[in-house]
């Protein structure tokens, strides 16, 4: 994806380490999937 | 070379036993052409092809049950700790669900021919909480149609494969020379393409604990959640302010955009 991202001009791409799992392991707060815009989960 | 054969038919089962454990285990050590040879064995009466497959699958299994287990019980974790050992392990993450979400349990059948994805299939099947007698069945019949393949292309060919161990065993030394040079060029060929690889891949990353602080500072990144949909349903939660992208979206969702827009993805 940071690839494409490239391809298409964008320079300042930044993959998080560890993803999501990273995240959540850290304790930060994450908001209910259900807010974010974006394609439906089921997509 | 005739003492190899001769080794091989006496500790055949054995042989194929260790040899497809460790390759289903994730070591670079190909059992293929030992099932062929095995088969070719069968077919000149020296072993027997069913009891070769019974030991394949048998193998095959053992090395992959215990990650469907950690699959169940740990979740991704248990993912990306056999993804770590391969390459990177966002990528291999999001094609290993790739493979699952198109195919399902039947990616089961054929993983084992899928470089990389017949060590990562158990894990995932397990995460996705697959009953453990599908599991079970179909990580079975795709070890057996592996296999089976292979012992059958053994016993077809197997005057062929005569030849060539003849062959070798003419060039006395020098043919298990050729063996371990063969050897040698696999495991090359491998780890070339595991560098090109992680090459492609190498960029720089952000640590979740540098993202918190921008988005505490008051930064804008704009947040881009790829995770697969198959991933997505396992913990619909998100990063607060991402946005759900798939790659088929990319153009439609960033136009507009201004290309120094600092971009921050995450996997799963």
């Amino acid at each position: 994806m940071a690839a494409k991202l490239k391809e298409r001009g964008f320079q300042r791409i930044r993959p998080l380490a560890g993803g999501f799992q990273a995240w959540v392991s850290a304790g930060f707060e994450v908001q209910d999937g259900s807010l974010v815009p974006g394609r439906p989960a089921t997509a | 070379m005739d003492q190899l054969v001769d080794l091989i038919s006496r500790y055949g089962l054995l042989f194929v036993f260790v040899n497809v454990l460790l390759e289903q285990a994730g070591l670079p050590i190909p059992a293929l052409p030992t099932l062929v040879l095995a088969g070719a064995l069968a077919a000149d009466g020296k072993l027997s092809a069913p009891l070769i497959l019974v030991v394949a699958v048998a193998a095959s299994f053992i090395a992959d049950y215990p990650w469907y287990l950690a699959g169940r019980r740990l979740g991704y974790r248990a993912l990306r700790t056999v993804c770590r050992v391969s390459v990177s392990p966002e990528s291999c993450v999001r094609q290993t669900e790739g493979v699952f979400e198109r195919y399902g349990l039947l990616s089961l059948v054929v993983a084992k021919f899928i470089p990389g994805y017949s060590t990562v299939a158990p894990a995932l099947a397990g995460i996705l909480g697959t009953p453990p007698l599908s599991f079970i069945l179909y990580n079975a019949a795709g070890a057996a149609v592996w296999a089976g393949s292979a012992i059958a292309a053994g016993v077809i060919f197997h005057r062929v494969v005569d030849r060539v161990v003849v062959a070798l065993d003419g060039l006395g030394a020098w043919g298990l020379a050729l063996l371990a040079l063969g050897l040698v060029l696999y495991l090359l060929v491998r780890w070339a393409r595991l560098v090109q690889f992680q090459r492609v891949l190498r960029i720089a990353r952000i640590s979740v604990e540098e993202l918190r602080r921008l988005l505490e500072e008051g930064h804008n990144p704009l947040i881009l959640d790829v995770r697969t949909s198959l991933s997505y349903r396992y913990d619909p939660r998100t990063i607060p302010g991402a946005i759900r992208f798939h790659l088929d979206d990319l153009d439609e969702k960033l136009a507009g955009i201004p290309r120094e827009q600092e971009i921050i993805l995450y996997c799963t």
